[in-house]
């Protein structure tokens, strides 16, 4: 078995976290996959300079986050260079890369889904139509038949409630 | 100057990642990044092989040189000289098949590696296919290849990967990294030259034209004739033609501009987005 054959395990293990990442950073799911191939690739040719294996998840996300932040500019796109955001965002994934020994990814991140899953219907439909169908708001409008402006609202207060519900469940409220 | 609190910035991080894990996780189908990764990680192994030990024959092994006027070996050896060297740069040899290209210039660095071993890249030597090229991005000059058959030139730029197949009886370049320019212009009717990357495939039949295989995304620049090019996520193919490029990438709309905008974002969203990108 040589280093590929060993680097492709972590890789396995990781991508899923990686890909929810890069999502999280630049919101468009083409851009997000290339990140991560990107990343992974990188994180090979400097896998040397990673000091602690422990801790080659937020290795490999600083990775991603630099080359989101990159190809987000090239695109004139906005970019959440903000420490504070970032920080934010890391509270989260922190929380998941210390697995239980026999944990899927899956079953870390099924509070996510479970808060998902107490959304009252309206805020789950727009919510799902949003990340799972990857439909512009505009489109949602359509389908929905409502205005933008109620389906903006919608989106907002999905996004807090899953939020509240997560840092309960994740206990990061008191952080 | 933004003046939220630390608090709100750090709740919206929060928010991004939640949305970042519910697009990940529902409706989805489950992420190849990592495959490609890998993919590409193994062809650039294959390509930047470790050098073999030394493969010199033991002293005992030599045969024995027979005894006739040395003046008479110096012309024989210069008359199979200027023969070989003059079928080789046509693309043939005295004996065994024709080399697929020959090396015109090896700038330092340039390394060539075969089946796992490098080769000491040297002007006129024989590439065959299967072989790899690593241009040393340190070098001020190109290394060129000739495709004598079709009468191909190809520029390999400082810093660029490729390794050659053939494809249906051509000659087939897999760029892994960087920038080639090549001339094509000599291809008969009939014949063409093919390139591909991790996003795009390029086939001409002519012309002369440059292509990139960039980080995420593969440049084709077209100045003279045309070149078809085709994501390899999908099948639908475009004509580039002279004095236009396209830029073959996931999320993209694969259509030709002109050069003459090539320093303007060229972008365009292939899907919807929530905030699409405004060029300069």
């Amino acid at each position: 078995m040589d280093s590929l054959d060993v680097y492709e395990v972590l890789v396995k293990q990781h991508e899923s976290m990686l890909l929810a990442y890069a999502l999280g950073l630049t919101h468009d799911p083409a851009l997000a996959e290339e990140v991560v191939q990107e990343a992974f690739v990188i994180g090979f040719e400097k896998l040397d300079k990673l000091r602690n294996k422990a801790s080659f998840a937020a290795w490999i996300r600083t990775i991603a986050r630099n080359l989101a932040f990159a190809e987000l500019r090239r695109r004139n796109r906005e970019v959440p260079v903000d420490e504070q955001v970032l920080s934010g965002m890391d509270e989260v994934f922190s929380r998941f890369d210390a697995p239980l020994s026999d944990e899927t990814w899956d079953d870390r991140v099924k509070v996510i889904r479970e808060c998902f899953d107490h959304l009252p219907e309206k805020l789950r439909d727009v919510t799902r139509l949003h990340y799972f169908e990857d439909l512009s708001l505009r489109q949602i409008t359509e389908r929905l038949a409502v205005s933008l402006d109620a389906v903006k609202k919608r989106l907002e207060r999905a996004r807090d409630a899953i939020r509240d519900c997560a840092e309960k469940r994740l206990s990061l409220e008191n952080i | 100057m933004d003046h939220a609190p630390q608090s709100d910035k750090r709740r919206e991080g929060r928010t991004r990642a939640l949305e970042g894990l519910l697009a990940s996780q529902f409706g989805r189908r489950p992420t190849q990044a990592g495959d490609k990764a890998i993919e590409r990680l193994r062809a650039m192994s294959r390509a930047s092989a470790r050098p073999a030990p030394s493969l010199s024959p033991p002293q005992d092994s030599r045969p024995k040189i027979i005894a006739i006027p040395y003046w008479s070996w110096m012309a024989l050896a210069a008359a199979v000289a200027l023969m070989s060297g003059g079928l080789a740069y046509w693309g043939y040899t005295l004996w065994g098949t024709p080399a697929m290209a020959i090396l015109e210039s090896a700038p330092p660095g340039l390394i060539i590696s075969r089946e796992g071993v490098h080769l000491t890249p040297q002007i006129g030597m024989r590439i065959e296919e299967g072989d790899a090229l690593l241009a040393d991005a340190k070098s001020e000059t190109d290394a060129t290849l000739r495709f004598s058959r079709q009468d191909v030139t190809v520029h390999i730029r400082p810093g660029a990967s490729l390794q050659l197949s053939e494809a249906n009886g051509f000659p087939s370049i897999q760029v892994l990294r960087g920038r080639l320019e090549v001339d094509a212009s000599g291809l008969r009717p009939g014949q063409y030259l093919e390139l591909g990357t991790l996003q795009a495939q390029a086939r001409a039949a002519g012309g002369r034209f440059s292509l990139a295989a960039k980080l995420t995304s593969t440049w084709l620049e077209v100045f003279e004739g045309s070149v078809e090019l085709r994501r390899t996520s999908d099948p639908d193919a475009i004509r580039v033609e002279a004095q236009c490029y396209a830029v073959a990438a996931l999320g993209l709309v694969l259509t030709p501009h002109s050069l003459d905008e090539r320093w303007q974002t060229p972008y365009s969203v292939a899907r919807p987005s929530p905030k699409p990108s405004n060029p300069p």
